[in-house]
């Protein structure tokens, strides 16, 4: 692993990531906001795109803080402490703020 | 009623991401995995609103893949929306392939088609599904009068491209 490496992204860490996805569920997800009208057929697939990337980033960011701390195990303080750490992630400051330690 | 789960991603995805990232020896919590399904259906409809309110301001009724690579953008999600503009590219070609496709096949049967309305419109779920990342090459229409019942291969997409670093 590029553990050297001082910030490790989704985009530059070189891996491939092929998962499948369930778009439809993307779908419903985005429409639950009654503000959303229609979206056009490759709007899920774009936004499960852009999901996995995202993802990808949070787990390495998570894995980042668990190895600084020295430990192997990825917990939800670490997910906080990588979020706060992160500008691009701001949005996830009130939902991880309010979420119960393990 | 809409149940919980439905408002979230599968659990599954995220302990699959997680298989293919980190080296075997990694763990995560059960709630850390949790916090991450959250955090994903909250930055979907983090992109989604911004998406919807720029087709809002513009008078239209259809969020499409751009409107999601300007707000991937606006929100600070560059690099997520250099890769699905190329996606998006890729897609459109691949449609115009499936169309020519499909317009070769109705002459060959002399049937007097039905149009399929494929964009810009709420479509089937089901249709997703399978229009979303596929495996194989796809390769250039041949363009032949094709008896041959061959159908365009499906999209390819990498989300991450060994090849390129990103800028920052």
């Amino acid at each position: 692993m590029a553990s050297s490496q001082p910030k490790l992204t989704a985009i530059n860490s070189g891996i491939d990531v092929k998962t499948t996805f369930p778009t439809a569920r993307v779908k419903r997800i985005m429409q639950a906001d009654e503000d959303i009208g229609k979206v056009a057929i490759a709007t899920p697939t774009a936004v499960t795109m852009a999901l996995q990337l995202f993802i990808t980033s949070l787990v390495l960011i998570g894995a980042a803080e668990a190895h600084e701390s020295g430990t192997n195990k990825i917990t939800v303080d670490h997910l906080k402490q990588g979020i706060s750490n992160t500008t691009q992630f701001d949005f996830l400051h009130d939902l991880v703020n309010n979420t119960k330690d393990d | 009623m809409v149940d919980e789960q439905e408002k979230l991603l599968p659990i599954a995805n995220v302990g699959r991401i997680m298989k293919l990232i980190l080296p075997p020896s990694a763990k995560i919590s059960k709630e850390a995995k949790q916090t991450i399904q959250e955090c994903a259906s909250e930055f979907i409809s983090f992109v989604t609103g911004e998406a919807s309110d720029k087709c809002h301001k513009e008078n239209r009724k259809t969020v499409n893949g751009d409107d999601i690579c300007w707000a991937l953008s606006s929100l600070g999600f560059d690099d997520y929306a250099e890769a699905i503009v190329r996606y998006l590219h890729k897609y459109r070609e691949h449609e115009s392939e499936r169309a020519n496709y499909k317009q070769q096949t109705s002459k060959a049967r002399n049937v007097t088609g039905r149009h399929d309305h494929e964009d810009k419109a709420e479509g089937d779920d089901d249709d997703d599904d399978e229009e979303g990342l596929c495996h194989t090459d796809s390769q250039r229409g041949k363009g032949t009068t094709s008896t041959c019942r061959r159908h365009p291969a499906p999209l390819e997409f990498r989300i991450i491209d060994r090849n390129e670093t990103s800028p920052s």
